[in-house]
């Protein structure tokens, strides 16, 4: 074999060796756990915020796989959804779950995740207030704009940006995909 | 030939990944404001080097040279992406914690250097060995970074409380005391290399 | 749009600096800082590359990797872009500019391994960043990267000049030397 091919052939081999080791670990290892937890998860919250529900509906998109957000249904309606939502703060990215109501009024927001610093951004835990200002907002008619309609936590601004920016992103989702239209 | 345990003793001390070779640095610094990422890092890294050394040694005669670079580069990016993917599965808090910090095993210079100096010229046995060295080396510089900065920055070890009511220094948490805490150990190692030294001479 | 770009190559820059706060590129930031012209052509060098490697990790996430639902795959398909494109520079410079070849043909191949490269596509992509705004960060946190570099450098000049203690000379003196640096770029925390 001349000695380019055998280069190519031997890259392309262990290219493939890898390619296909590591879609099994994903395709039935990891990712079945990773889904498991994460609906594990959505339900304690949809259980939650969004009690009575006779059956929660995953809407995911279908190019990605990934759940776009969650729905409440009751009787044959949607009552309530629930939007999961991120940005980059300053140590990673800060992971809220909008839940409003089916007129797109904002009943909770619940901080997810987070990796701030302890100290400064962590606050946005420590101190409730924050989030707590989302609620009774709209997500079709309000805007959500850091020190303009929302207040940041003092010592805190990267933080409360991102977590600002992150229910902006769900109402911009939810005006263009959930309002008028209902579950798509 | 030099024995198994040889090779053990030479990752920990004689050839210490962080202090002596100063390899791998951005996790070294990154990662380190508690002891447990310390550990979570450095045996993350461990199961790469090990990985790595098992395939580059095994593949040793069938790699060409001039394609060794990237070969051993995507030997290292498929281990990483596995340790990656199984964090992600069984220990998701700490996989948080670390972030970026995984995906950059990758270009964690120490690998690399161990597939390119040891593991492609030599036995599985020593290349293993060698990885086990380097990777427990690497482990326990990590922990000791790390437990020095969690016990001056929260004034715990490993979470458990050890000063009640501790004020905390709170520059360890920040990357200014993982750079001040690394010199200051360097300057002590090497400050008690010159004693020994001294000691030899007298 | 031009405000959030500039916010974002001052946060990439200064305030999320990414050798002093995101503690990324630590081995040439503590290998190459001895002398500031040699600091200045590993930054040039670390810039370009930054800025293409920021566009083509973009549009290969963007339409391979989500498409095909591979997103594992990211990290792998990453470096090997890297270091293709560094490979590729290499060559481009080595052609077209051998003046520019020689100031910065030394440092091309240490750029695969430095982990900002890797790690501002890896962040542009986390940040949910558009092509121009993944950009402009490469281009941000590169001149963070070379001011890190550069400032190091002038001090550790300085510093070859002053008696030391051997116990404290070289790496010890200059991790100090960073750590305070560092101290000092985290007054900027919550300007942006």
């Amino acid at each position: 074999m001349p000695k380019s091919l055998r280069l190519i052939f031997v890259l392309t081999i262990i290219c493939v060796v890898s390619a296909s080791s590591l879609s099994y670990i994903y395709n039935n290892i990891a990712g079945p756990i990773i889904e498991e937890r994460n609906t594990e998860a959505a339900l304690k919250i949809l259980n939650e915020y969004l009690p009575g529900a006779d059956d929660y509906q995953f809407v995911k998109n279908e190019e990605t796989g990934k759940t776009m957000y969650y729905a409440a249904i009751k009787s044959g309606g949607v009552f309530g959804v629930a939007l999961p939502t991120s940005a980059m703060g300053f140590g990673g990215p800060v992971e809220l779950m909008v839940v409003s109501d089916s007129s797109g009024t904002i009943t909770n927001v619940i901080v997810l995740g987070q990796t701030e610093t302890p100290g400064y951004g962590d606050k946005i835990i420590t101190q409730p207030e924050f989030v707590e200002q989302f609620v009774n907002m709209n997500l079709i008619s309000d805007e959500f704009v850091i020190n303009s309609t929302v207040d940041a936590i003092a010592g805190a601004t990267v933080t409360s940006e991102a977590a600002t920016k992150a229910v902006e992103k769900a109402a911009q989702f939810y005006k263009s995909n959930i309002a008028n239209g209902g579950s798509k | 030939m030099r024995s198994f345990w040889q090779d053990i003793r030479n990752g920990i001390f004689t050839e210490n990944p962080v202090f002596v070779m100063l390899l791998g640095m951005c996790p070294v610094l990154g990662v380190t404001t508690q002891a447990v990422n310390g550990i979570g890092m450095g045996l993350a890294t461990t199961f790469v080097l090990l990985g790595s050394n098992l395939v580059v040694s095994l593949l040793r005669k069938v790699i060409p040279g001039e394609v060794r670079i990237p070969s051993f580069i995507v030997v290292i990016a498929t281990f990483v992406t596995m340790v990656d993917l199984l964090m992600l599965s069984y220990l998701p808090d700490l996989h948080k914690v670390l972030g970026i910090f995984i995906p950059l095993i990758v270009v964690n210079c120490l690998i690399l250097q161990r597939a390119e100096a040891l593991a492609s010229k030599n036995s599985l046995g020593r290349a293993l060995g060698d990885a086990l060295g380097m990777g427990i080396g690497f482990t326990l510089a990590l922990t000791l970074l790390g437990s020095i900065r969690e016990f001056l920055g929260f004034g715990t070890l490993f979470s458990i409380t050890i000063i009640p009511n501790y004020i905390p220094f709170s520059i360890m948490r920040e990357s200014t005391g993982g750079f001040i805490t690394l010199g200051l150990l360097l300057a002590f190692f090497r400050w008690y290399s010159i004693r020994k030294q001294r000691g030899k001479q007298a | 749009m031009i405000r959030s770009i500039l916010v974002i190559v001052a946060s990439a820059a200064i305030v999320n600096n990414f050798v002093f706060k995101q503690v990324l590129g630590i081995c040439p930031f503590l290998g190459i800082s001895n002398k500031v012209e040699t600091s200045l052509g590993m930054g040039a060098a670390v810039t370009f590359v930054m800025a293409m490697a920021s566009a083509v990790t973009w549009a290969l996430q963007r339409y391979l990797l989500i498409p095909l639902k591979l997103e594992y795959l990211q990290t792998i398909m990453f470096i090997l872009v890297i270091a293709t494109l560094v490979q590729l520079v290499e060559m481009f410079i080595k052609k077209s500019s051998p003046s520019l070849y020689r100031a910065l043909g030394v440092f091309l191949p240490l750029i695969t391994t430095n982990c900002a490269v890797l790690g501002v596509a890896l962040l542009n992509i986390r940040s949910e960043y558009n092509l121009a705004e993944s950009v402009f960060n490469g281009v941000g946190a590169a001149i963070g990267f070379t001011l890190a570099l550069v400032l190091l450098a002038g001090i550790r000049e300085r510093l070859d000049e002053s008696e030391v203690s051997p116990v404290f000379q070289g790496l010890p003196l200059a991790l100090i030397v960073a750590g305070i640096l560092a101290l000092a770029f985290s007054g900027f925390q919550g300007v942006i």
